[in-house]
């Protein structure tokens, strides 16, 4: 089980951080986030779909289904209120995270 | 509903399918504009996303929320997850894992092994049907001191029967031997008189033949039927069915066997073979009031409890006293479950003994504790990373209780194994007189039970003290600044762990201190006799083959016999040996009484000339018993030191006349005073009037058919003494059985049983104990060293003296060492008085016991916090300086 805590605790940071200024479906949060992460996360892209639907039940995505630009129906996912302030302890979290992986490479590679 | 729900789910299911549908058909489109050709593009786009079934059941199930069973599945997936990563992580390091596992072994099996001695006497079935509702009657003199119980009566036990309310059932049980001559050699055989309802409270039926007929139980004297246990069937008579309506004979008197007992039960005196009719001893005896030698047992009307059954019984005394002014004088009868007689004082030890394990566990435990805690922040950089990947507290917490129970269960299999054995241990090692003889100690499924109880608690407690600390810690902020916040937590909850444990160390300890001063004072208690030489039997010279006339040459012929052997420098009789039982009370008036009220009760000894010599009793005043007492026509008699302190302070008593028995006729001249012996204990106060004084007179002037024969061997060990009295008695007579043989010694050693089981116990758990909190605050200080190398280089370099550096470390474990010590003697002075009742020359509030005991504990605290103070002032300050 330990190997995945990295993983899902990761993606929902990434996807809150992609919702955060205005509201996207699906393909366009994942997209994204391959984009900006150049495909270093190697993920299966199905995963992203349990991610959102976890978030959204913890109450910190809201989702609503919308016309896209191009005409089509598509379920849109946006912060809420409790999401935004989580997304900012998560943040901090990643901060204390990276902090402590590069404190523990920076220990044992002097 | 069913339906429904399978409505929603489907129309969940096609609204994610919809999104994953767009998705696919987006990311293909995308795929396409990179030149990649439709098909193969959607393909591509599938083979990213992965399952789309299983991806819409993940959802469907967080969406849902995850049924009962699927979270059961989840739970167990994750605890043996847990439980194989909390085995990685004990096995990779064994040293940590083998100390935890010894440790929490050790006083899992502590409590086992007298949890399962407790289980079996206290909690499994007595050896009765429905036993818990057998209690006894006992019949008590109702001292200002405390009841002594002394027996009932015949008339006595049928008014008790009548007049009660409270029972079901009312039958008599008079606990006797018989020597029984026929079909082998002579032998005693243990047995009981009982009265009619006796088989029928006990809801006994006969394996073979039958009970007694309401006849037989009411006619007296004529009579002579007896039922045999299986035991004795089974032993003596091979197991032979034709037993039935076959004589034998009891003290050379033909008796009818008219039945056979099951297998299993021995009577209330559980070692009973024969059972006869009391109705058998003749109308005489069953007349006499005052004559107390019987048992009465009784089962509970259901509904009533022993106290209202107690109270019953108050107000059928009282009658009784109001009946019989003279006969009844401040008699009482307690209601006492069958349990609580078996065990008697035992009980209660057995429940000190269990405390004492309890805590010995608990200082294992605090140990484990302060290990997972050291372990714990060992491990913070882990705890931190995963609180920062993400895992909940919820999985931490968990992960480190599955730590816990997966020590705490490798520590109760260990414990499991040491406490069988130690419970067999010590039921060998326990005293016959301790123990019933129905208590089989074995591990059965409470005793399986509660090992899994404590376990878990174990398990849990230990696991969750550091998994609150590491769940506890938040991770916002730079990883140092909370790993020492986190560190500050981890030494002060150490520092409790390491207090509470020297605190029941000490608890511990104060309790042996005082059993060991409470023992050594009853070994120190001379008994009045030379114990350590003499060897002792008894014989019962039946009326049937010796006349009253017949009995003195008998038993003279006997010592001679006996004093002819070259293994024998002296032999001597007398109607009581020490104790043994045999003892008989009567009452006895000074010169200067002028009512009968003022009579004194004192237990009287018959003895044969040369007594005080052979026992080695040595006279304090006067002359003792000699040959020419038994045919002067003076009556002369030799008091003991009580009584002369009691009745003649200041004066002298020899030469004095004393009234035994009456006070009419010519009385008795002391001649004689003689140094205390210990009759019938070693600790009652005879002096301070708690037992009644003793008073010897001339065995031949009141010569006994249940008599003692105590010999003086000539050189060697007393109990080779066996065979020759085996030989010469049977030589003297075939039909007489030796009873009751063996050395003085023995009896001395029964008397002290339960103080050295007690002693040898709580000694043991409390040099654990001690051992345990030693190393516990030896973990502590040298991880506080360890984790403060970087301050104490640095105050070194800057100039500190070894010797600080060393008392800096030492206070600190001092400190803590005083906090417990303060701790543990609150609790000891409190808990005390739970050993009152065990302890002998000594209060419970001793100041040698626990000056000795806080001396003790300092001192080995002061060495545990030596080694690593002298580690600490061996820093190399550069070194220590440039690992940071």
């Amino acid at each position: 089980m330990g190997g995945s805590d990295l993983f899902t605790g990761t993606l929902e940071l990434l996807i809150l951080r992609t919702v955060q200024e205005t509201p996207l479906h699906g393909y366009a949060i994942g997209k994204q986030i391959r984009e900006t992460t150049s495909g270093v996360l190697d993920l299966e892209e199905g995963a992203l779909y349990p991610a959102l639907h976890r978030l959204r039940k913890k109450g910190w995505l809201e989702s609503e289904w919308r016309k896209t630009t191009t005409g089509r129906r598509a379920k849109f996912y946006g912060l809420t209120a409790e999401g935004a302030r989580r997304l900012e302890d998560e943040s901090e979290r990643w901060a204390a995270f990276t902090g402590a992986v590069q404190a523990v490479l920076g220990r044992s590679g002097g | 509903m069913k339906r429904l729900w399978d409505v929603d789910s489907r129309e969940v299911d096609e609204e994610v399918r919809e999104e994953i549908a767009f998705y696919l058909e987006e990311r293909a489109r995308e795929l396409e504009a990179q030149g990649i050709d439709p098909k193969e593009a959607r393909r591509q786009a599938r083979q990213a996303f992965g399952n789309v079934d299983e991806v819409v059941a993940r959802v469907r199930r967080i969406d849902r929320g995850r049924s009962w069973e699927e979270g059961m599945k989840t739970m167990a997936d994750g605890f043996s997850g847990n439980v194989r990563y909390a085995i990685r992580g004990l096995l990779r390091s064994p040293g940590f894992a083998t100390v935890a596992v010894l440790t929490l072994g050790l006083g899992i099996g502590a409590v086992t092994a007298i949890f399962s001695v407790v289980n079996a006497s206290l909690l499994r079935a007595l050896p009765f049907e429905d036993g818990e509702e057998i209690v006894f009657l006992q019949g008590a003199y109702d001292a200002p001191e405390g009841p002594a119980i002394r027996g009932a009566s015949p008339p006595e036990a049928r008014d008790w029967e009548e007049m009660s309310r409270s029972f079901a059932e009312v039958s008599v049980a008079g606990g006797t031997t018989f020597t029984l001559t026929s079909d082998g050699p002579a032998e005693v055989v243990p047995g009981e008189r009982v009265d009619e309802g006796y088989f029928g409270l006990f809801r006994i039926e006969p394996a073979l033949g039958r009970t007694f007929t309401a006849e037989e139980y009411r006619v007296p004297g004529t009579h002579f039927v007896t039922i045999l246990s299986h035991d004795l069937w089974a032993r003596r008579y091979g197991g032979d069915p034709a037993v039935i309506g076959r004589t034998v004979e009891l003290g050379s008197q033909p008796w009818t066997v008219v039945g056979v007992l099951p297998q299993g039960f021995q009577g209330t005196t559980l070692d009973a073979d024969l059972f006869v009719p009391l109705a058998t001893l003749g109308e005489e005896t069953l007349a006499s009031r005052g004559d107390r030698f019987l048992g009465v047992v009784a089962r509970l009307a259901p509904g009533v409890s022993v106290g209202d059954a107690q109270a019953d019984m108050d107000q059928v005394a009282a009658r009784l006293e109001e009946a019989y002014p003279d006969e009844h004088e401040d008699r009482i009868a307690l209601v006492t479950p069958a349990r609580n007689v078996y065990l008697g004082s035992t009980r209660t030890l057995m429940l000190v003994i269990l405390g004492a394990a309890g805590l010995l566990l608990l200082v294992a435990g605090a140990n484990i504790v302060n290990l997972l805690l050291v372990r714990a922040t060992a491990r913070e950089a882990e705890v931190v990373v995963r609180r920062a990947l993400g895992a909940s507290r919820r999985r931490l917490l968990a992960q480190f209780v599955t730590e816990g129970l997966v020590l705490a269960a490798a520590g109760a299999a260990v414990g499991l194994l040491l406490g069988t054995w130690g419970a067999r241990a010590l039921t060998a090692a326990m005293p016959a007189a301790l123990l019933p003889a129905y208590v089989q100690v074995r591990p059965d499924v409470p005793v399986f039970l509660f090992v899994t109880l404590v376990m878990t608690l174990l398990g849990v407690g230990a696991g969750l003290a550091p998994g609150i600390l590491a769940a506890r810690g938040r991770v916002a902020g730079s990883l140092r600044s909370q790993g020492q916040s986190n560190r500050a937590g981890t030494s002060r909850l150490q520092g409790a762990f390491v207090i509470s444990e020297v605190a029941l160390a000490l608890l511990l300890l104060v309790g042996a201190g005082l059993m060991t001063r409470s023992l050594s004072a009853q070994l120190g208690v001379d008994p009045g006799y030379d114990h350590e030489a003499l060897y002792g039997f008894q014989l019962f010279l039946p009326q049937e083959r010796y006349d009253r006339e017949e009995l003195r040459p008998a038993v003279d012929e006997l010592v001679a016999r006996l004093e002819a052997r070259p293994e024998v420098a002296a032999a001597t009789l007398m109607s009581d040996i020490p104790l043994r039982s045999g003892y008989s009370a009567t009452y006895l008036w000074l010169a200067d009484a002028t009512q009968d009220e003022d009579r004194i009760r004192f237990y009287v000894h018959r003895v044969g000339p040369e007594w005080f010599a052979t026992m080695g009793t040595p006279m304090v005043r006067g002359r003792p018993i000699d040959a020419t007492d038994s045919n002067e026509e003076l009556e002369v008699a030799v008091i003991s030191e009580a009584l002369a302190a009691r009745f003649f302070p200041g004066e002298d008593p020899v030469g004095g006349t004393i009234f035994l028995g009456s006070r009419e006729g010519d009385g008795h001249t002391v001649v004689g005073v003689a140094a205390d012996v210990r009759y019938r204990d070693l600790t009652t106060d005879i002096r301070g009037g708690f037992d009644d004084p003793d008073v010897y007179v001339p065995w031949e002037r009141y010569p006994n058919r249940a008599l003692g024969i105590v010999l003086r061997p000539r050189a060697g060990e007393a109990s080779g003494l066996d065979r020759v009295v085996r030989q010469i008695v049977a030589e003297y007579d075939p039909l007489l059985a030796v009873r009751s043989n063996g050395p003085l010694a023995d009896d001395l050693r029964g008397q002290t049983a339960q103080a050295r089981f007690g002693f040898l116990l709580l000694a043991t758990f409390s040099g654990l104990a001690v051992i345990l909190a030693v190393v516990g605050l030896y973990g502590v200080l040298a991880f506080a060293v360890g984790r403060r190398r970087r301050e104490i280089a640095v105050r070194m370099a800057l100039g500190a003296e070894r010797p600080r550096v060393r008392a800096m470390v030492v206070r600190q474990g001092m400190r803590l060492i005083a906090g417990g010590l303060v701790l543990g003697l609150g609790a000891a002075l409190l808990a005390g008085r739970t050993l009152d009742a065990f302890l002998f020359g000594v209060k419970p509030v001793d100041p040698v016991t626990y000056l000795v005991v806080v001396g003790l504990m300092a001192g080995a605290g002061a060495l545990a916090a030596w080694i690593p103070a002298t580690r600490a002032t061996h820093t190399d300050p550069q070194r220590a300086l440039r690992e940071e």
